[in-house]
């Protein structure tokens, strides 16, 4: 029962042994993508280093540069592990840049509108809740067509497929403590307004906005993975996870499986890790899970 | 009950306006309409017939007006790539779509409720684990993925079912169905199993949610005490009782899953109205994008609008607008 | 003159609810007898394990909850240990169970004639007709009006205490022996609750069904009850016929629940209260569990009293009863 809130988080959730886990694989990709220059066998995306000899060779293929292939190579002779590595990295890199924005605005656009109340509380929440109806997948598509390819397209489109939940919910959360006893009082004292919303009602909203960030950014890596794999994602000079498994589907069909499919597992085990990860933070902030 | 289905009917429509202007500015304002009209390579003459026939030289609330009332016609323009009406072209490839979706829905619910209630009537067996975890899955990973995976191992290793194209298809009320035929369900399963997975993985949670919020209730209690058999308190009571969520996602899912099977449609070249847009993406093809768009979003909301009336029938509360 | 054999017995009944603070001991060794249309009312505060009590004779303690020990014999016929069907079997057709917010308990999405029509098939094979006929029959005896047409309406469509008639008929259905009704009239309006209390006397007295009458509220079950039994921290405190637990009560606890009765303090008095709060059922202190609130208390109290019984059954559990004044 003792420790600070931190402290009693952590105890609990080291109790469940696949989050801890989870977590575990999630820090270590992190890790490894941060670190990624120093970690791979070669720079993939460095044309001096291919040969087009070493092309599409399989796993535990010793190449001419002399080391193993671990994972074996890509239709340009690209080392496979490494181009995952690096592929990561991007995928990683745009799946945290576009949860991090989409939560700044929605959770701007929120809880905003929930203080200012009235007509712009009605409009912005009724577009939210269109857009909500609406599948990201769809809205992504359509914004990556409109706009054409680069990665400021991709980040807007992946944010506008996003924010709308971030909206969502800082504005149910916003609006229920603000009209809690609590805050009520608060805002009756000579304390000034801007005190009352960072002590009292931004820590309130955080929980649930946490979660949210958790599953949206799983949900921005697969998005991208998934716009990337129909051509709509990032150039070609920036190959994130979705483009290694685009390139290598036309010879999954004759049997050189591990051209998609390595970096494939790479993209599943993460976005499992963090859907995990993000499941038990739930369960931990939900009170009404709690008894 | 008719005024709330009025006040609906008003709303959807509002919406419908406003998705107009959204599509109107997005592709029509921001870049230079001809280009939305026209393929780059007709003749400067054409050019300026066509900027006078749609008006481009007058003022832009007047091209909207004229931009909504072609909609209302149902006049999209005409394809660059295939030469025909934009509106005939999708309505040749929405059969194979729609039949592709209804059949993953329909998969996804009959599966997934059952499983779900299972799931949450005995949340610590062995099964409903086991079950929570392949909803986990499918809802982590993405849909192209379980797609090749599919096809790596059904179409390329085990080699025992058909992994693109639609088949043979045979005709009913003069239109093409795969479903009709044995070789076009075979073609069907695997795309219909790749787009089915997510929902299922929704239905799973929805009904395991409700059934362990519903179990806990006073009703349940109470049937219990009545002797009910948990047969009974199960197919009757609870199912009732979280029909009404499960409809509504049944309702908007469908719509999702209409735009899930622009992925399943791609890998397993499904020639759907999914496969379409792609391809007119990749093409630059824009009267069809245009098209695809206005009629997406109509869909949405006439679903959105379909799915509050059912509600509001199967939710006795509602229908009666609480009269005592 | 052999009395008649008792319909329900309860002895040295044990509810324990596992937990991972420990072992909830919501019902701790409690015994009484139910003779053929008696009234008992089972008086406490929340938490004191009345209400699980009923649940455990009706065979609904579900895990975490177990029952721990004891024996409920129903007609003689032991009911502890049965299997989950026998159990089942018994329920709604020979025990019958009215709870404290119809809101709650009814289906809100299924018709009134559904679900009374559920209850008769869990128990018989009945046709349609037989079983609307049947349910009609059942809300025409609690006093609804034009029952027959208003069998297909949906339970929103009833006022509160409409809800609880039905709810009611429904637990007659079967024509039980024995009904439990948890609170039956706490979520209602005070003019309804004196209503359904009059209705609820009548139908039972009528059909013979004897009844174990839960309630916080000592002045509702003065009006109903045969006898009364008191419990507190999942014991029996204090027990015995009802005029003699009302008019001389020996447990310094049931004097203070009747002196908290607005009606029976001199207007403008202050009324009186029990200080403090009933322990955690996780860890009881030993002996007395109410010493912590009792003005009487003294060293003695540390152990646990026995139940004692006077010749005319009035029992009481405390060390110094007190002498039958107020």
């Amino acid at each position: 029962m003792a420790g600070t809130p931190i402290a009693d988080f952590w105890a609990e959730f080291r109790a469940n042994r696949v989050a801890v886990v989870a977590l575990a694989v999630v820090l270590l990709t992190v890790l490894a993508t941060l670190a990624a220059p120093i970690l791979v066998p070669q720079d993939p995306y460095d044309l001096a280093n291919l040969t087009l000899r070493d092309a599409r060779r399989p796993p535990g293929y010793v190449g001419t540069a002399g080391f193993t292939h671990v994972l074996g190579t890509d239709a340009q002779g690209r080392d496979l592990l490494s181009a995952i590595v690096y592929g990561l990295r991007i995928s990683l890199g745009m799946g945290i840049t576009a949860g991090c924005i989409a939560f700044a605005f929605g959770a701007t656009v929120g809880a905003v509108s929930s203080f200012v109340g009235g007509r712009i509380e009605t409009i912005a929440m009724r577009i939210v809740d269109l857009q909500l109806s609406f599948p990201a997948i769809l809205l992504a598509l359509v914004l990556a067509a409109v706009l054409g390819q680069g990665k400021t397209q991709l980040l807007i489109a992946l944010v506008a497929a996003q924010y709308a939940y971030f909206a969502r919910t800082a504005h149910g959360a916003a609006t229920a403590e603000r009209h809690k006893d609590y805050v009520e009082a608060a805002l009756s004292t000579p304390l000034p307004a801007r005190t009352v919303i960072l002590r009292h009602i931004v820590p309130n909203c955080l929980p649930p906005l946490i979660v949210v960030a958790t599953v949206q950014v799983a949900n921005s890596i697969a998005l991208e993975a998934t716009l990337s794999f129909l051509g709509l994602g990032l150039p070609p000079t920036e190959p994130s996870l979705g483009m290694l498994i685009a390139n290598g589907f036309q010879y999954l069909l004759s049997g050189r499986y591990w051209i998609s499919i390595y970096p494939g597992v790479a993209l599943i085990v993460l976005i499992v890790a963090i859907n995990l990860v993000g499941d038990q933070v739930r369960d931990q902030l939900n009170p009404r899970l709690r008894r | 009950m008719v005024g709330f289905v009025i006040q609906r009917l008003l709303q959807a429509g509002l919406v419908m306006a406003a998705m107009s202007v959204l599509v109107f500015v997005g592709v029509y304002a921001v870049g230079n309409p001809i280009d939305v009209l026209l393929s780059p390579n007709v003749d400067q003459i054409t050019r300026l017939e066509t900027i006078a026939a749609y008006g481009l030289d007058r003022p832009l609330w007047e091209q909207y007006l004229l931009f909504a009332g072609r909609l209302i016609h149902g006049d999209f323009g005409r394809s660059f790539i295939f030469g025909v009406p934009v509106l005939d072209l999708i309505f040749s490839r929405l059969p194979a779509t729609l039949e592709l979706t209804l059949a993953a829905v329909i998969a996804a619910t009959l599966l997934g409720v059952p499983l779900g209630m299972y799931a949450g009537y005995r949340p610590d067996s062995t099964a409903s684990r086991v079950i929570m975890g392949v909803s986990i899955l499918g809802f982590s990973v993405p849909t192209f993925w379980v797609g090749l995976l599919l096809i790596f191992v059904f179409g390329v290793e085990l080699q025992v079912l058909p992994a693109g194209q639609r088949g043979e298809t045979a005709t009913l009320f003069g239109i093409e169905w795969s479903f009709l035929t044995g070789n076009g369900l075979r073609h069907m399963l695997l795309p219909a199993l790749n787009l089915s997975l997510f929902k299922l993985a929704m239905m799973i949670r929805l009904a395991r949610a409700g059934t362990r919020e519903v179990m806990f209730g006073d009703t349940v209690k109470f049937a219990r005490a009545a002797g009910l058999r948990e047969r009974t308190v199960l197919g009757r009571h609870v199912l009732k009782l979280i029909a009404i969520p499960i409809v509504t996602v049944f309702g908007l899912e469908f719509g999702s899953t209409l735009a899930f099977a622009v992925v399943t449609e791609t890998i397993f070249s499904w020639p759907g109205v999914g496969k379409l847009i792609i391809d007119s993406i990749a093409t630059l093809d824009r009267p069809v994008m245009v098209a695809y768009l206005v009629l997406v979003a109509f869909l949405f909301i006439t679903i959105n609008l379909v799915v509050d009336l059912t509600y509001a029938a199967l939710d006795p509360r509602l229908r009666r607008g609480g009269a005592r | 003159m052999s009395a008649p054999a008792p319909l329900l017995e309860v002895a040295d009944l044990a509810t324990y609810f596992d937990s991972k603070r420990g072992v909830l001991k919501a019902v701790d060794g409690i015994s009484f007898t139910l003779k053929r249309g008696e009234v008992m009312g089972l008086v406490g505060e929340s938490g004191s394990g009345k209400s699980v009590t009923g649940f455990s004779v009706i065979g609904l303690i579900d895990p975490p909850g177990r029952i721990a020990a004891g024996s409920v014999k129903l007609d003689g016929e032991e009911l502890v240990g049965k299997d989950a069907e026998a159990l089942r079997t018994l329920r709604g057709r020979r025990v019958a169970m009215v709870f404290q917010d119809p809101m709650m308990t009814l289906n809100p999405v299924l018709s009134i004639g559904t679900q009374m029509r559920l209850v008769l098939r869990a128990h018989e094979d009945v046709s349609r007709a037989d079983a609307r006929r049947r349910s009609i029959e059942a809300l025409a005896r609690v006093g609804i009006p034009d029952a027959a047409r208003r069998l297909d309406d949906f339970p929103h469509q009833f006022s509160g205490g409409m809800r609880q008639r039905v709810a009611i008929a429904i637990a007659l259905l079967h024509r039980p022996a024995l009904i439990i009704a948890d609170e039956p009239t706490t979520a209602l309006d005070v003019s309804i609750q004196a209503q359904i209390l009059a209705e609820m006397r009548n139908l039972v007295r009528e059909s013979g069904t004897a009844m174990i009458w839960i309630s916080h509220d000592l002045a509702t079950v003065s009006s109903i009850a045969d006898s009364i039994a008191v419990m507190y921290a999942g014991r029996i405190v204090e027990s015995g016929p009802a005029h003699e637990v009302l008019g001389a009560p020996r447990h310094p606890y049931t004097k203070g629940l009747l002196e908290s009765i607005p009606g029976e303090a001199p207007p403008g008095s202050v009324l009186a209260q029990i200080p403090g709060a009933m322990p955690s059922l996780l860890a009881l202190p030993a002996g007395c569990a109410f010493r912590a609130r009792c003005t009487y208390a003294q060293d003695a109290c540390a152990a646990m009293p026995a139940l004692a019984a006077s010749p005319q059954g009035h029992a009481v559990r405390c060390h110094f009863p007190l002498e039958g004044m107020r």
